[in-house]
């Protein structure tokens, strides 16, 4: 293509882009940041941000929130979670409670299916550590994060209240629900 | 493991030296947008032969689908294209849908349309800021285009960080509808957004399209014909920059793409400028696409089922289908059979990438080491989609 033109037409075409690119460039360069730079700044999350996973209390018995259900061992996809049941005369606890966080994939799913808001996600990813073995969270361990950190918008019942839809569709398609395996 | 070393397409040249050589390239090559191995067969400066070796970045995704249930696998779905991790999603739960003929609420379809849409933005931001950057120093310094590209990407991941708290791999969607709504001020959020991005086009264009070095990197450079876009059997952009008026949004409408007015796209040249202009018009599309929904978005449900609570609550019937939809790269394909279970018997990807990578042997011999970059780049493959 550029053969059939002279050294100086090619030279002239190769010096005028250069400037049209660098002219742009230089409105970029008077352009405001967009970098946070972050250890020194903190980040700002949504209200949404899916991070750190966590255990609550209850903000008024100050009780454990978590009743040791294992539904959220059973829907985590990569299975990072092991809870054992501790049945007691109220209410049952969890016994143990362990969450494999260098295997979470972040998905909300436990968060999601939990029945009493007991597992939520923190506004947080400051878990940079150098040993693997800090990354297994056991119970205490997550109530200490729970503690820690803002947790983000989404709990199990704000989640499925989101995603319910109104009473009547419900109400017209209870055969289709039943045939399509309503646990 | 042998791995046979003659290239199955070579070009015969006039060549005066008297040895071939044998290279590789990849697979940890910083041009081959991820774990790629070609092997090369030069004659001096130009390729004569180019055998591809994928299979790196293998995670038995399909295999996974059968262990986990239809609760579970999208949020793993968007693994497989992680560049354009909704696209993927999508596929597996219309599959799920159509099989159990589980209706969708307006508004999750529109939502559905709508996080598609930003989603190829970001995917296009990413292909043409890695892909500029591929083809080096040339276009007034390296990686300008790419930090530019990114920075615009960065404001999409924002926007899906809003709507479902994750930036890369979303699980947004869900059997039924969506899992997330749209949060307060989102639509204020993603106009403004949007508009940056619209504006922003302008630059990159006005850097590129006239400059004398991308031009000679890209025109002529990596020339698809028609006969051979249809028997390789390459789909999206790369298609459409070949002459192909086809798009499976508007011929063969799913979700709601039937509710909104957009343009395809058609080049007739088929090398990596066309696959540019192919790319860029889609961009726009997309944004206007996005103004379409954020104007009429009705109010309604966001999943005709209840929010999941246990693992096993979606249960499908016995049967099977194919859902395609077009990702950025493609038609993306999901072959799903379902036996009455929480789990599906066998599910089967039909990834762009994989696909669109099959022209690479016939279309890079002839060209120089230097092109083959440029032409990998304008193919735009995803590596976790190719190997799944």
């Amino acid at each position: 293509m550029a053969k059939s033109r002279g050294i100086l037409q090619e030279t002239w075409d190769v010096a005028t882009s250069v400037f049209r690119a660098m002219r742009i460039s230089g409105r970029n360069f008077l352009r405001k940041p967009v970098t946070v730079h972050y250890p020194d700044k903190p980040r700002t999350y949504p209200d949404r941000y899916r991070g750190l996973l966590a255990l609550t209390y209850d903000r008024e018995t100050g009780e454990e929130n978590c009743i040791g259900c294992r539904l959220c061992e059973f829907v985590c996809p990569p299975a990072v979670i092991k809870v054992e049941m501790l049945k007691s005369e109220k209410r049952n606890y969890a016994k143990t409670f362990s969450l494999e966080l260098y295997a979470c994939e972040f998905c909300e799913l436990c968060v999601q299916v939990c029945p009493t808001d007991a597992i939520v996600m923190m506004k947080s990813f400051d878990m940079a550590t150098t040993d693997r073995r800090e990354l297994l969270l056991d119970k205490d361990r997550l109530h200490a994060i729970g503690e820690t950190f803002d947790a983000s918008w989404a709990t199990g019942n704000r989640l499925r209240d989101m995603q319910a839809p109104p009473k009547k569709v419900a109400a017209e398609k209870p055969a289709a629900e039943k045939a399509g395996g309503e646990a | 493991m042998a791995t046979d070393l003659t290239p199955r397409v070579t070009t015969e040249l006039d060549y005066a030296g008297a040895e071939r050589l044998t290279m590789n390239m990849g697979p940890q090559h910083p041009s081959a947008h991820g774990v790629f191995r070609a092997i090369l067969t030069l004659e001096g400066e130009t390729v004569v032969g180019v055998d591809a070796v994928i299979g790196y970045l293998h995670r038995c995704h399909e295999k996974l689908a059968e262990t986990l249930a239809y609760v579970q696998y999208p949020s793993i779905a968007s693994k497989t294209d992680y560049v354009a991790a909704m696209t993927s999603e999508l596929a597996y739960v219309m599959a799920a849908e159509r099989i159990a003929k589980i209706e969708v609420p307006k508004r999750a379809e529109h939502l559905r349309v709508l996080v598609a849409e930003l989603q190829r933005v970001a995917s296009h931001c990413l292909w043409l800021g890695t892909w500029c950057m591929d083809m080096g120093g040339a276009l007034g310094g390296g990686a300008t285009i790419f930090l530019y590209c990114i920075r615009e990407r960065e404001l999409v991941l924002d926007l899906f960080e809003k709507l479902t708290g994750a930036r890369l791999l979303y699980g947004f969607h869900q059997v039924g509808g969506v899992r997330y709504d749209m949060p307060e001020g989102f639509a204020a959020d993603c106009r403004q957004t949007i508009d940056l991005i619209e504006a922003r086009l302008l630059e990159y264009e006005a850097m590129l399209e006239d400059n004398t070095f991308f031009l000679m990197r890209t025109k002529g450079v990596g020339v698809i014909s028609r006969q051979l876009a249809e028997e390789v059997g390459i789909s999206g952009p790369l298609l459409r920059a070949s002459g192909v008026d086809f798009d499976l949004r508007r011929d063969a409408p799913y979700s709601s793409y039937q509710d909104f007015q957009f343009k395809v796209p058609v080049e007739t040249d088929g090398d990596c400028l066309a696959r540019y202009r192919v790319r860029m018009v889609e961009f726009r599309e997309s944004i206007r696409i996005v103004r379409q929904i954020l104007d009429g978005l009705p109010e309604g449900p966001i999943s005709s089922r209840p929010g999941v609570k246990a693992v096993a609550q979606v249960r499908v019937p016995k049967g099977e289908t194919y859902t395609r939809v077009e990702g950025p790269r493609g038609e993306v394909g999901c072959y799903l059979i379902a036996d009455g279970g929480p789990k599906p018997y066998r599910m089967k990807w039909r990834g762009a990438s994989f696909s669109n990578l099959a022209v690479l042997p016939f279309i890079i011999p002839g060209h120089s080491v230097a092109d083959v970059v440029a032409i990998m780049g304008s193919v735009d493959p995803v590596f976790g989609e190719v190997d799944r």
